[in-house]
């Protein structure tokens, strides 16, 4: 279920129910892949033959024929029991909680004249019961619960103009996690940054500085620039029509693509995250995979169809947003690992500088090469110290290019949820993305 | 249950209820795709589904329901929640009741496109599609042919009554001279004779082949003209703009724009959802209005935002019938024709660039319209009237109002475009826009 806060009135209260069965089969090379709602036999029968047919029909104009590879395959199950149940909380106790954190970012702060004049804040609350079954013997069966916080706001001053901030907290939990986040006092904070930064932000520098990125900057920046090349599909080219390929090739395990501090991991088995699972949609057993450690390209993120392309082993990496959707090579949690200095200790010697803490817009190209992130909550930073607010300052560089300047790592390390999209048709799945705060050493901002 | 009893099964459970009033709509996909990399298919997809959304007010109190579980026993459970949840719910400040039938629907629109999809004729088409982009250059073909049939009953406690049947093909080639130089095109039709697979798989390999050997170029602010892919991306932004819902949430570039300019006078664009041979057309919309075409935008006033029965109460004015059961959304978005060619286009400009596609679209601010989004495939310096060569590594960093503002002329050639960028099935042409900016990566 999920419902939506817009300007303080509950826009939206909606239940979602699907259901449904997943068929995909293999004929002579040929992949075909068909879903339907109806359970009833039947309907069961006509999707198989679905699968079966469409796959026939094209094995003229499949020239290269689709394989698995030979894995040791899964016959587990995995039940996660929310601990606080949404329905045990009460709908309207629900709402009010979100009134709660609405009023808090609405209200005025510090006395500024800032208006906060867009408020979207929405819950939503999933449970998702999967049961697989191969004909090469995996057999799984999982039930993973979810919740999602989201909010996009938008703030004006009658002098200085507008700035907007969107950002997503996820978990595999019940209502516990909503309460553990404190929803209140997360937007209260929301909008005294939004006060500081519209009255007293100014232009970023143009020359050179040195830049702090925020774990969330820094989470973002591994999911687009380090986990979407790794996806052995995009490299193979399996997406070039949508997503895109990647600036990486089968050949380029062991690339230096960063400076040493810099170990990027993806990990479907972190208890509790968004992106949480023990096996994947073809049976696989899920773990923690390297993608970058010590600034090179260790590991693609493989399922058992790039596998056997590549010749190499699945890493658990194949997952579907749902019945009806295809399963492909998807991201879980993908986060750069921390290292062992303070927020005090990596701002120190900094003389001349910006931190950014947390994005507003950002893009990235098909090749996940040429990317960009513009800050929304930043400040100067003069001589190891944090000074004044500063508006949009934009990162602008080559994937290369940045991980090769981060001179040194935080011990912050936390996670955001995200919900990535990817595939045709379109399926968005849930995600953490993480890291903690990092130096980037004499960067000259772009953006203009 | 037929798809009608089970609508009106839900509309009559959620009166019973206490609804005051409510939409049921059962629809009904049987969706076929062929994806396709390096010149070989990849996947055959066939996806059927049938589902209920049913939308219920008490009154300011409101609360919606989706399901693919359309038993008996599911219906009942779920409607009594959702009930449940609306009577818990917060009133809402505006109680606006549906609109009250029964309403005459356009025959004509009754079934759009072919009656039946031609799936065995789908792997042909694949084929067509992958020899012309080589033949045009390619070395290699990626894409994705999609058909899909969909049917709609729709019920309302305001006496609404309609079924809706519609076929749409939509097929994206994009086509690699080699791993950088790439081309990209699309088109949405409602017959499958119409979709054309080698024309949209040779523009796609024509693309690529010039976009060989690009070289860099110094950001800055150039005249541009933007090709009809990047202008269906546009105007989908524009339309979601023009939304009753983001204006009312105080996140659209169009707030407090209405009646005023905000584009160039030779710019206008309609969602027209009556046009027979448009792929988004529809007989009525989620509240069971009948449809019809609007200007949005007519010589660059904005003419009027969309709206539902709800955010028309609340804008005190007449729905538009653009209801979508969650917020108003446009059906077919046409931009009005100009009428100059590509070659007139390109000749207008002594010192520019030519964009023939983009993705990732992001806002700092949707609320000002400042954005960025990457261009991909063929992007190309234009110098004195002519296309001197390819370019790559830009980012166009601009504001939509500016843009808007800064159209200088439109092509007369238009393209209906859907692809995974652009949901909205969009008549696109080229135009040219004045000092449009670029960014490029500083390290």
């Amino acid at each position: 279920m999920s419902f939506m806060l817009k300007n303080g009135m509950l826009e939206r209260s909606n239940l979602y129910r699907s259901e449904g069965i997943a068929i995909r089969a293999i004929v002579n090379g040929s992949l075909g892949f068909s879903s339907t709602n109806d359970l009833g036999r039947t309907s069961i029968r006509k999707a198989v033959e679905i699968a079966i047919s469409s796959a026939r029909a094209t094995i003229g104009l499949a020239r290269s024929p689709v394989r698995l590879s030979e894995e040791e395959l899964s016959d587990g199950k995995l039940v996660v029991k929310p601990r606080i149940r949404f329905g045990d909380v009460g709908f309207d106790a629900a709402v009010d909680l979100l009134k709660d954190a609405d009023a808090a970012v609405s209200k005025p702060h510090d006395g500024r004249d800032v208006k906060m004049v867009s408020r979207l804040l929405s819950v939503e609350t999933t449970q998702c019961e999967k049961l697989l079954i191969t004909s090469d013997g995996a057999s799984t069966y999982s039930s993973i619960p979810r919740i999602a916080f989201d909010y996009t706001l938008i703030g004006t001053h009658h002098q200085k103009g507008s700035a907007m901030r969107s950002s997503t907290l996820g978990e595999s939990k019940g209502w516990e996690a909503i309460e553990r986040w404190d929803v209140v006092k997360l937007m209260n904070e929301e909008g005294d940054v939004m006060g500081r930064l519209l009255e007293e932000g100014v232009s970023a520098p143009t020359e050179s500085v040195d830049i702090l990125l925020g774990g969330e900057v820094v989470g973002l920046i591994c999911h687009e620039s380090s986990g979407h090349p790794s996806e052995a599909d995009r490299i193979l080219g399996r997406e070039a029509a949508q997503a895109g390929e990647s600036y990486l090739s089968i050949d380029s395990i062991g690339l230096e693509v960063g400076s040493p501090v810099v170990n990027v991991v993806d990990d479907p088995t972190l208890p509790g995250s968004y992106g949480f699972y023990l096996y994947d949609e073809e049976g696989v057993r899920a773990r923690r995979r390297y993608l970058i450690k010590e600034g090179r390209i260790t590991e693609f993120l493989n399922n058992r169809e790039t596998g056997a392309a590549i010749g190499c082993k699945s890493n658990g990496s194949s997952r579907a947003s749902s019945y009806n959707r295809e399963p492909i090579v998807r991201m879980a949690n993908t986060y750069l690992e921390p290292g062992d200095m303070s927020f005090e200790e990596l701002i120190e010697d900094v003389k001349k500088g910006i931190y950014i803490r947390n994005f507003t817009e950002w893009n990235i190209d098909d090749r996940r090469f040429n990317q960009r992130y513009t800050g929304f909550e930043a400040y100067s930073i003069e001589n190891g110290e944090l000074g004044f607010p500063v508006r949009n300052p934009t990162v602008e560089m080559t994937t290369i290019g940045l991980y090769r300047v981060v001179d040194a790592i935080g011990d912050d390390l936390r996670f955001w949820g995200a919900t990535c999209g990817k595939g045709d048709p379109s399926q968005g799945i849930p995600v953490w993305t993480g890291g903690p705060t990092i130096r980037l050493r004499d960067v000259r901002l772009g953006g203009t | 249950m037929r798809d009608q009893d089970i609508a009106l099964r839900a509309l009559r459970l959620a009166k019973s209820g206490g609804a005051t009033d409510a939409v049921s709509i059962v629809r009904t996909t049987d969706l076929r795709m062929i994806r396709f990399a390096n010149n070989s298919v990849t996947v055959s997809n066939g996806i059927l589904e049938a589902s209920l959304s049913l939308f219920m007010m008490m009154k300011e109190r409101r609360a919606s329901l989706t399901t693919t579980n359309l038993s008996s026993s599911s219906l009942d459970e779920l409607i009594r929640n959702a009930l449940g949840m609306a009577k818990l719910s917060l009133p809402s400040d505006v109680y606006a009741p549906l609109p009250e039938g029964p309403f005459k629907y356009r025959k004509e629109l009754i079934s759009i496109g072919d009656i039946r999809l031609l799936i065995e004729r789908l792997p042909e088409a694949v084929k067509a599609a992958i020899d012309s982009a080589m033949s045009a250059g390619a070395q290699r073909v990626a894409g994705t042919l999609i058909a899909e049939r969909t049917e709609k009953v729709l019920r309302t406690t305001g006496g609404a009554e309609g079924t809706h049947a519609s076929t749409c093909y939509n097929l994206s080639v994009r086509a690699f001279a080699d791993s950088e130089a790439t081309g990209q095109f699309s088109k949405v039709a409602t017959h499958l004779t119409d979709l054309n697979p080698e024309d949209v798989g040779r523009r796609a390999g024509e693309i690529a082949k010039k976009a060989m050997n690009p070289k860099p170029v110094d950001p800055g602010r150039y005249d541009t003209i933007i090709g009809p892919m990047t202008v269906a991306d546009l105007m989908e932004e524009v339309a979601l703009s023009a939304s009753a819902f983001s204006v009312d949430a105080g996140s659209s570039f169009f707030t407090e724009s209405l009646g005023k300019k905000v584009a160039s006078p030779l710019f206008s664009l309609d969602d027209d959802p009556s046009d027979e041979h448009a792929p988004g057309s529809a007989r009525f919309d989620d509240e069971g209005l009948p449809t019809s075409k609007k200007a949005i935008i007519e010589d660059g006033i904005l003419k009027t935002y969309l709206h539902n029965s709800l955010t028309a109460k609340k804008m005190r004015t007449r729905s538009t019938a653009n209801a979508g059961l969650l917020r108003p959304r446009p059906f077919n978005l046409e931009v009005r024709a100009g009428e100059k060619s590509l070659e007139d286009l390109i000749s207008m400009v002594d010192n520019g660039i030519y964009i023939t596609n983009n993705w990732y679209l992001r806002y700092q601010n949707t609320r000002n319209g400042d954005f960025s989004t990457i261009l991909r495939d063929g992007l190309f310096k234009v110098e004195d009237g002519k296309i001197a060569g390819p370019i790559r590594g830009l980012r166009l960093s601009e504001n939509m109002l500016r843009l808007l503002s800064n159209i200088k002329a439109i092509g007369a050639e238009r393209h209906w475009i859907k692809w995974w960028e652009v949901e909205t099935p969009t008549l696109a042409p080229a135009m040219l826009i004045g000092k449009v900016n670029f960014t490029k990566p500083t390290l």
